[in-house]
């Protein structure tokens, strides 16, 4: 028994939450063995980054839960995608809340400094119910073609977000699957964030506080207990003119 | 030298090489007007069935026969696709239906001095085929042919039954006592154009090479057809994928000879009373591989239901191209896939529908809902000049309250070129489109797109950044994007 959880260990299945926070995350990364620097893409955001360990781990699924679509949550993924594109590997959409728009993203690839001769491929999909959504996601993970997908979805169930765990596994991929707020039954995502809006009681005094708040609820994580992040000025999609 | 390749029995070899479980019974392929076999396997043969005799005799030889019609459409689509399939040795292919073809060594001297260099070639080439074949090779085509239907192994004793003449001429000739060719060309041609008329002078002219044969070359057809006749008549896909996928490695077979891929299949089932049911597989990327092709047609049969039972399957591959080239990156790629991009679009594709997989892409416009496109997926985004788009367009912009928003920055205003404001019929402008079904119900379309806009970066009550413009002509606030 104590081999086989050892053996969880070091795949980073499993861990032990107390030792997570004292050690820096560079270190802890080795400790978990498999886990490299390539692993990790950041999320843009130091603090979160911090809270995950480093950022968004490749070949799991994450799932961001929104209050509200369109929160600042598509922002916490924009270096994933940078990334995808550097690595010419294309980006699923699938079933997207509205229109990618391709001047927006390619305005954040060119701020990341992603050059322009490197592939960025996005394709998006929009199946017509959501058995199908589950089978393209699947279909497209087994494949290995790809970057980073991400899924809308209404709520998952247990098994269906195992076979995406499952299928996630064989990539090098980043999974999201971003949904609305669910309860906290088991799901085998590697982390669930909460996305909440705050009320922005300043509206009317522009100056003061030009930007929403958001706060980050780490419902599930890898490496550490569930935390509730301080607000944050809620982040926007890094294609904006300076 | 020419050489003359006779097929028997063509039609039902391929039958048996696509359907083996067929060999162990006495098999025949009888012509149904005049009921008479056709072509008939070994078994048959065996039997004491020759093709020419009559169906009823085949009945009372074989108890257990197998009966199955002759098809001479099929026939020659066979010789044809196996002319197709010689064509890649041999350059100078004539039909001579309906089970024989001539080749012209001549043209491929070069490549094959010896002839004996051709004839392994043709065997090598015939191979795979899986059908009896007999050859005969002769200095003229009329010879070869003679030759090859005689089994003779020289020129001198090919007998005359098989000299291409009416059977009076014949008649004649056998009374003459001349039983052979040789006989016959013993004989001074002058004497014998006196005693048996002008037409064995022309004959015996075009045997020898001094008249020129007039002959048709075959040109390689530009698509794949092939037709399989099911062993029983079949009501569901399972027991369908079977002989679909032989017929997709013969498919393959000539794909690989040619360095194709094919954009499109057409798959017929037949039925008995009723209209075939076709299935129709349009792929976004060039495919050849059997075993990708029929994960496909699975795709796609999984969505059609069958009418009836099927008795035959047909497949129809067009749109054929050169192979276009795989670009991996040996040192980047390669490690984790499994399977091509194209390969994955065309499975989504034909899943989820062929609208529903696409890639965006940027398009010089500065009408926001015009500086994007849909594109073929799998094409690279484009850089772009203009800078703080949002990431998200709504694809109907949406009316809002300004009351609830806060502007943040602008205002970016979109003029609409002269053109667009001087047309008069500007209906066609997708812009109007696009909001016509917005719940704001004073629908002037034409109006609408030449309207002036100012965009605005907002920000709503809960502190989401959008994208708002005014409309002048409407006076009125849209949502059109959102920037998180």
């Amino acid at each position: 028994m104590q081999a086989n959880l050892q053996q969880l260990m070091d795949k980073g299945a499993l861990w032990k939450g107390g030792a997570w926070k004292n050690s820096e995350p560079n270190g802890e990364r080795n400790a978990f063995g498999e886990g490299s620097a390539a692993d990790f893409v950041s999320t843009g955001q130091p603090l979160l980054d911090q809270a995950l360990g480093g950022g968004w781990r490749a070949r799991r699924v994450h799932e961001l839960q929104c209050e509200y679509v369109f929160g600042g949550e598509l922002s916490l993924l924009a270096p994933a995608i940078a990334e995808a594109a550097k690595a010419a590997r294309p980006v699923f959409w699938l079933s997207p809340p509205a229109i990618p728009y391709a001047p927006g993203i390619a305005g954040m690839l060119q701020q990341a400094k992603v050059a322009s001769s490197q592939q960025a491929q996005h394709i998006v999909l929009t199946p017509a119910n959501e058995a199908d959504a589950l089978w393209a996601a699947e279909t497209i993970l087994h494949s290995g073609q790809v970057g980073v997908l991400l899924l809308w979805a209404d709520s998952l169930s247990a098994t269906a977000v195992r076979r995406l765990h499952l299928a996630a596994a064989e990539t090098d991929a980043w999974v999201f699957v971003l949904t609305g707020i669910q309860n906290e039954e088991a799901r085998s995502y590697a982390t669930r964030l909460r996305i909440l809006l705050l009320p922005d009681k300043a509206h009317a005094i522009t100056a003061h506080a030009p930007r929403g708040q958001v706060q980050w609820q780490l419902l599930k994580r890898h490496g550490g207990w569930p935390i509730r992040l301080p607000r944050q000025p809620l982040p926007r999609w890094p294609s904006e003119r300076a | 030298m020419w050489v003359y390749v006779r097929l028997p029995s063509l039609q039902l070899d391929r039958m048996l090489a696509l359907q083996p479980e067929l060999a162990e019974r006495a098999l025949v392929l009888y012509c149904e007007q005049q009921q008479r076999v056709m072509q008939c396997n070994s078994v048959a043969a065996n039997l004491g069935i020759r093709p020419d005799s009559s169906l009823s005799d085949a009945w009372l030889l074989a108890e257990d026969l197998v009966p199955y019609r002759y098809r001479e459409a099929q026939q020659r689509h066979l010789l044809q696709h196996l002319a197709a399939d010689l064509y890649q040795v041999f350059a100078a292919i004539s039909l001579d239906p309906p089970n024989g073809l001539w080749l012209d060594l001549k043209p491929m001297q070069k490549l094959y001095p010896d002839t004996r260099q051709s004839e392994n070639q043709l065997q090598l080439q015939l191979t795979p085929w899986q059908v009896r074949y007999h050859y005969g090779l002769g200095q003229t085509p009329l010879v070869a042919k003679m030759l090859a239907q005689s089994d003779v192994a020289t020129v001198g004793d090919i007998p005359i039954q098989y000299l291409p003449c009416d059977d009076k001429l014949q008649a004649q000739l056998v009374r003459m006592g001349l039983n052979t060719l040789g006989a016959l060309q013993a004989i001074p041609r002058a004497l014998a154009g006196q005693r048996l008329g002008k037409e064995l002078v022309h004959l015996l002219a075009r045997i020898q090479g001094e008249q020129h044969e007039s002959l048709h070359y075959f040109q390689p057809p530009l698509w794949f057809y092939q037709r399989l006749t099911l062993l029983a008549e079949t009501s569901g896909w399972q027991a369908l994928r079977f002989p679909l996928k032989r017929l997709l490695q013969e498919l393959e077979h000539y794909l690989e000879g040619r360095q194709q891929e094919t954009r499109y299949l057409l798959l017929t089932f037949y039925h008995r009373d009723i209209e075939p049911t076709i299935l129709e597989i349009g792929l976004a990327h060039g495919g050849y591989l059997a075993s990708e092709l029929a994960t496909f047609c699975q795709l796609k049969m999984e969505s059609l239901k069958l009418p009836a039972a099927v008795l035959e399957i047909s497949i129809q591959a067009k749109q054929l191209q050169p192979r276009s080239k795989q670009h991996g990156d040996l040192l980047q790629g390669g490690q984790k896939q499994r399977k091509s991009l194209p390969r994955l679009l065309n499975e989504l594709q034909l899943r989820l529908g062929h609208s529903r997989v696409f890639a965006v892409q940027n398009r010089h416009d500065w009408l926001p809902e015009r500086a994007w496109q849909r594109s073929a997926a799998g094409s690279v985004l484009a850089t772009t000049h203009i800078t703080g788009r949002p990431l998200w367009l709504l694809p109907k912009p949406k009316p809002v309250q300004i009351q609830q928003w806060c502007l943040l920055r602008g205002p970016e205003r979109y003029q609409p070129p002269w053109w667009q404001l001087a047309a008069d019929d500007a209906a066609h402008f997708s812009a109007p489109k696009a909001m016509q079904g917005s719940s704001n119900g004073q629908s002037a379309g034409v109006e609408q797109c030449s309207g002036y806009r100012d965009y605005w970066v907002a920000r709503n009550q809960r502190g989401q950044p959008g994208w708002l413009f005014y409309d002048y002509q409407q006076e009125c606030w849209w949502l059109h994007g959102w920037f998180s």
